[in-house]
């Protein structure tokens, strides 16, 4: 832990691509403005993605995607590299992403932890979707595919795919227990390869 | 049994799309890759170099600064702690007894010897080694400074051998002290101790003795055969013979004054002292006797 922290201090020309995540983030804790750069370029396209695929239009991505980013700004100087910076920094997501469906009026019961009903298994509520997605391209069937599941399975397999979370850090995101996670993580991915089998 | 199966399918699904390479992330991965929007890319930067600049600059600089303010604190704390020690010790009652009595130890040979009169019993070696050290310290600043203070030399020479026989006589006490027997020692601490004679050989008394036989040798200088009359001469000389002819008259006041001048010059002190005394008491509106009282000897 030293080490980043004396680099950070003494501004050594090492280039911070080099860094990790958690080393970047450090660095800028200690006022380097080019580590934060080379952090944002990292994490910016998935980040923003993570909400484009939840079915925010890109004006409410942009907004919550610019809350996270001041968010990790403002909280520079509490940083501590406890965790991978990617489950830190999506897990301020989810709660941005929370507070949007409070504000936009919309239920998140769905996000607490265990709440997987019957009915959002596959083969259920989801047929009426699937079929609209049979007519679409590959790319609007899955993205058809993604807005038919739920939105907790659906955040478990975006996180997946573009933060590259682990079940448990998918389980730290989103506070939720590993096994819930991978609950989630198992349906969204059953339901996906049905819909998509059935082209 | 359905359900079972199920579960155990979507796990059998689960673990091939966790090991990769599965429709869904194929699926998936052709969504493409939007972007934020590059105004929106710009603000949030700047934002964070904002940050940097409002609390960075100290952050980053604070740790150097830190650390400087943290040695200084301990070396502070650390001379701190050294000078708290070194002024107790100083603080020590003892220590500063000692430090008031080397501050007030007396400058000249007369009260060295007046302290030694006082208490001759209590001296002990620490002090009779302080006085050896404090008359060597005394000659060492004396040779050293020969030139410039080449005026006052005699009168430091005199104060450090004064000194050096006053140790050396400390010393000598001392072991009588201690050699002596029980009784001795005890009559010792108890009786009146008369005054040194080297009490006489003080730069004051010396300058009164000298007043003394300076007034004495006028006198006489006044009364010798060169400075009288023929007349005056006879009448001293029938008087001479008066005195001889009746040995029970007592004797003139020149006659006495004579023999304390003989005392002084044969360095005859004590009893010239004496002799004068007894003169004075016996003639004290003699002009000699007048004139030491008006000169205060």
């Amino acid at each position: 832990m030293w080490f980043p922290r004396l680099t950070g201090c003494l501004m050594l020309p090492v280039m911070a691509g080099d860094f990790d995540d958690r080393e970047l983030m450090s660095r800028y804790s200690n006022g380097d403005a080019g580590a934060f750069e080379t952090l944002y370029a990292r994490h910016k396209g998935p980040l923003y993605r993570y909400y484009l695929r939840q079915g925010c239009n890109e004006a409410i991505a942009a907004e919550l995607f610019q809350d996270v980013w001041m968010k990790l700004i403002r909280a520079r100087r509490n940083y501590r590299p406890t965790a991978r910076f990617t489950t830190y920094m999506y897990q301020i997501a989810h709660n941005c992403l929370i507070d949007h469906y409070r504000r936009a009026g919309r239920s998140v019961d769905a996000f607490a932890d265990g709440a997987i009903e019957v009915e959002d298994m596959p083969g259920t509520d989801c047929d009426g979707p699937e079929r609209r997605a049979e007519s679409l391209q590959q790319g609007e069937r899955i993205r058809a595919a993604l807005a038919a599941l739920p939105d907790e399975q659906r955040e478990a397999f975006v996180l997946r795919e573009e933060g590259g979370l682990s079940l448990a850090d998918i389980a730290a995101a989103t506070g939720v227990a590993a096994e819930t996670a991978k609950s989630r993580l198992r349906y969204a991915v059953s339901k996906l390869r049905r819909m998509l089998a059935d082209e | 049994m359905t359900e079972d199966h199920d579960i155990d399918k979507q796990d059998k699904e689960l673990e091939q799309y966790l090991d990769g390479d599965t429709p869904p992330s194929r699926a998936y991965a052709e969504l493409g890759e939007e972007m934020p929007p590059p105004e929106l890319d710009a603000r949030i930067l700047a934002a964070a170099e904002r940050e940097v600049k409002v609390t960075g600059i100290n952050a980053q600089r604070a740790p150097p600064f830190k650390a400087f303010a943290w040695a200084a604190i301990v070396v502070l704390s650390f001379s701190l702690v050294l000078n708290i020690i070194f002024d107790e010790s100083v603080r020590d009652p003892i220590a500063e007894l000692d430090g008031i009595l080397k501050e007030e130890r007396p400058s000249d040979a007369f009260d060295v010897i007046l302290e030694e009169a006082q208490s001759p019993a209590e001296l002990d070696n620490r002090q009779v080694k302080e006085n050896l050290m404090q008359a060597q310290q005394a000659e060492t600043k004396l040779r050293r400074d020969q030139p410039a203070i080449a005026a006052d030399q005699d009168h430091k020479e005199i104060v450090v051998t004064t000194r050096k026989r006053e140790s050396s006589e400390d010393v000598r006490r001392m072991r009588e002290m201690r050699d002596a027997p029980q009784e001795r020692r005890a009559a010792a601490r108890t009786a009146p101790v008369a005054l040194p004679a080297t009490i006489r050989q003080s730069p004051r008394d010396a300058f009164a003795r000298e007043q003394i036989v300076q007034v004495l040798e006028d006198y006489s200088v006044r009364l010798s055969p060169q400075s009288m009359s023929a007349k005056a001469m006879e009448s001293i000389d029938d008087s001479v013979a008066e005195l001889s002819a009746d040995s029970t008259v007592a004797d003139d006041p020149e006659t006495e004054m004579r023999e304390i001048l003989e005392a002084f010059r044969a360095r005859r002190d004590d009893e010239a002292f004496e002799l004068l005394e007894a003169f004075r008491e016996t003639w004290p509106d003699h002009p000699v006797a007048t004139t030491l009282t008006e000169r205060g000897l």
